[in-house]
């Protein structure tokens, strides 16, 4: 092993790369923040009584870059140390994680147009289907069984008001 | 006395003890599915409850809460699988009686352990609540200040997997809080120009999306794990051997229970795991622990449902959850318009007694339905996971868009599950971020009133007794985890 890989190597083992970048991502959001809090509207006097509407947030953003900058070292004094933190991230996001986000944002983006009822069919029929449900005996009944006693209890029971969007259909 | 008598009148009538009931059942029901919570099932509660008044509404959330504790060992003996984190130390040793073909005996020792732990916790709710709330009424703004930050500070000590992170989303939560239109100044904050957030985030999508679809995605990442289910299941009450043993264990874990409750964010899970090692400590065959002694059942489960007796006293006299659970109800009794905290008890005491009722109510019918539906329950357990979660994303995007018939609401749901995936992925608990959200705008109140006060002059927070008493307990807790860590080195030197 090199000078420099021998360097690297114990690098790597003070700072944990995973945390590095969570850090790095809460302490740039927290920046920006900052310099958004920069531009907060100036009070009059007379309300402000002294107190700035920037200080507390501030205070706030401070902790969490405080914070956030132990995060990469946090592995060294842990009782457990990276074994402990990594429990969670192991393996990486298996597909079916992003298509679950990736169906849940497209069907509730598309929730104006096509409104709450058919987004619960949707949902419904969806996502089983995602899961790996393939028997169609149990999945068409279940989806529209149960939408349709969602959209009873919430529409007809509680009187929810469930938007129609501008391509679906509504109650009333 | 009066206002005890018409708490429990309030909760008499049919129409409550049917909710009530139907809280019990969701919550045994979602205690014992892997992956639900009580905190999820509060959270996608909350919607439908605003259609009812807001007594039966808080009840039912409050029955909830109890059941939901206890359903978790269900599973935990059935299947070895905490159908909660509470019930985790329940299967060290309920998951091998249940083994040796003595399911019944464990799910009996459970219920009846944990309606024990709950009951006697509930009495001490009944007396700490107005003693607290009568202190809490002596105190101003800078006590507040200081005690809200205590109970931030304990979110350094609460279950998860570092302190670190998990007071860095308490700090997240506490921002969060802060966009929307500052109370003092009129100024808006972290709109960025969008109407929907000047009025600030309601917590309602947030905490659904913390907690159902983060718990979802979570679940979407793992793969399941085929359980298997002990056949016989016929729960029975515990035989008079089996209390006269587990009698002192019981006593010794609802007093640990009811106390870790009573501490600001401290939860079931801690106490569970304290009743355990304290149930193993004390007896005389510690090293039979872990093959079936019903002690080991009967110490979590005491343990775990004391402390949501506990865990109600911060939260209904002071304002401040005493965990994830009760989090969630001191959102819902802001949205019913309820002023948690000592005006609680001084304008509506028959309100805090009619929760106490209910949770007694809830108390005595888990038994039943603990004993008489564990079979059942334990085979609803084993419903595919597919429909399941397309169940609870349902419930879910109704029950964001219902609180203000806003689609903005159920984009702020997603947002908040997509980012609680990653939060728990990197180990950040949701349940500090959300206390931290709910405590933030009386954290912000307070802080705001001492320095408007002491004209910006922070220090003389510390002239104030109470105030330098509750900011050396925040010191504490804080350095808690380093200095536990410390203790047992020095032990072996």
């Amino acid at each position: 092993m090199t000078q420099s890989e021998a360097a690297g190597e114990t690098g790597r083992r003070i700072i944990h790369r995973t945390d590095t970048v969570v850090a790095a991502i809460l302490i740039g959001g927290a920046l920006l923040l900052w310099q958004t809090s920069n531009n907060f509207e100036e009070a009059p006097a007379l309300f402000s009584q002294n107190i700035s509407a920037d200080m507390f947030p501030k205070i706030l953003l401070v902790c969490i870059i405080g914070l956030s900058l132990i995060l990469p070292f946090e592995h060294l004094f842990l009782s457990g140390g990276r074994e402990r933190l990594d429990g969670g991230r192991k393996t990486a996001v298996q597909p079916r994680a992003y298509m679950a986000m990736a169906l849940i944002a497209v069907i509730l983006a598309a929730m104006p147009f096509t409104g709450t009822i058919i987004t619960m069919f949707a949902i419904s029929l969806l996502v089983p289907l995602l899961w790996g449900e393939r028997r169609l005996l149990r999945l068409l009944p279940f989806a529209i069984i149960f939408p349709s006693a969602i959209v009873v209890l919430f529409g007809f029971l509680l009187k929810v008001h469930l938007e129609p969007g501008q391509y679906g259909f509504g109650l009333y | 006395m009066e206002p005890v008598l018409a708490g429990m009148l309030l909760i008499l009538e049919p129409y409550n003890l049917m909710l009530i009931c139907g809280g019990v059942l969701i919550g045994v029901l979602v205690g014992a599915l892997p992956g639900l919570s009580s905190p999820m099932a509060i959270a996608l509660l909350m919607p439908f409850s605003i259609t009812l008044p807001p007594v039966p509404a808080i009840a039912m959330m409050a029955a909830l809460y109890c059941a939901g504790t206890f359903g978790g060992s269900i599973t935990a003996i059935l299947i070895n699988t905490p159908g909660a984190p509470p019930a985790a130390a329940t299967a060290l040793d309920g998951y091998p009686m249940a083994k040796r073909g003595e399911a019944g005996r464990a799910l009996g020792l459970a219920a009846f352990s944990s309606v024990a732990g709950g009951i006697l916790s509930l009495f001490i709710f009944l007396l700490a609540t107005p003693a607290l709330s009568k202190i809490a009424a002596s105190f101003g703004p800078q006590e507040y200040f200081a005690l809200t930050l205590f109970a931030l500070s304990m979110l350094a000590s609460i279950s998860g997997r570092s302190s670190i992170r998990n007071l860095i989303a308490g700090a997240v939560g506490v921002l969060i809080s802060t966009v929307g239109i500052h109370l003092v100044t009129g100024v808006e904050r972290f709109t960025f120009n969008m109407v929907d957030l000047s009025e600030g985030i309601e917590f309602v999508p947030v905490l659904i999306g913390l907690f159902a679809i983060g718990e979802m995605l979570t679940q979407a990442n793992s793969r399941e794990k085929p359980a298997q289910l002990i056949s016989s299941v016929v729960g029975k009450l515990p035989s008079r051997e089996d209390l006269r043993r587990c009698r002192n264990t019981i006593l010794r874990s609802t007093g640990i229970g009811t106390f870790i409750g009573i501490l600001p964010a401290e939860g079931s899970t801690v106490a569970a795991i304290m009743g355990y090692n304290e149930a193993k400590r004390w007896s005389d065959r510690p090293e039979e622990f872990g093959t079936g002694v019903p002690e080991g059942i009967a110490g979590p489960e005491a343990a775990n449902n004391a402390a949501t007796g506990g865990a109600m006293v911060p939260t209904l006299a002071l304002g401040i959850p005493g965990s994830g659970s009760t989090a969630v109800i001191l959102a819902a009794l802001i949205m019913h318009g309820f002023r948690p905290g000592p005006h609680l008890m001084n304008e509506t005491p028959e309100f805090v007694y009619a929760i106490f009722t209910a949770m007694l109510i809830a108390n005595f019918a888990f038994l039943f339905v603990g004993l008489a539906g564990a079979k059942v329950f334990a085979k609803i357990t084993l419903l595919p996971k597919a429909f399941l979660w397309s169940s609870v994303l349902c419930f879910a995007t109704i029950g964001a868009y219902s609180v203000a018939s806003s689609f903005f609401d159920v984009w702020l749901m997603a947002g908040a599950g997509f980012v609680g995936f990653l939060m728990l992925r990197h180990g950040f608990g949701p349940a500090p971020l959300i206390m931290g959200l709910i405590l933030g705008k009386m954290v912000e109140e307070s802080f705001s009133q001492s320095m408007i006060v002491y004209d910006n002059e922070w220090w003389r927070l510390l002239e104030r007794p109470i105030c330098v008493g509750l900011f050396v307990i925040t010191a504490l807790s804080l350095s808690w985890p380093r200095i536990k860590r410390m203790l047992p080195k020095k032990q072996k030197d």
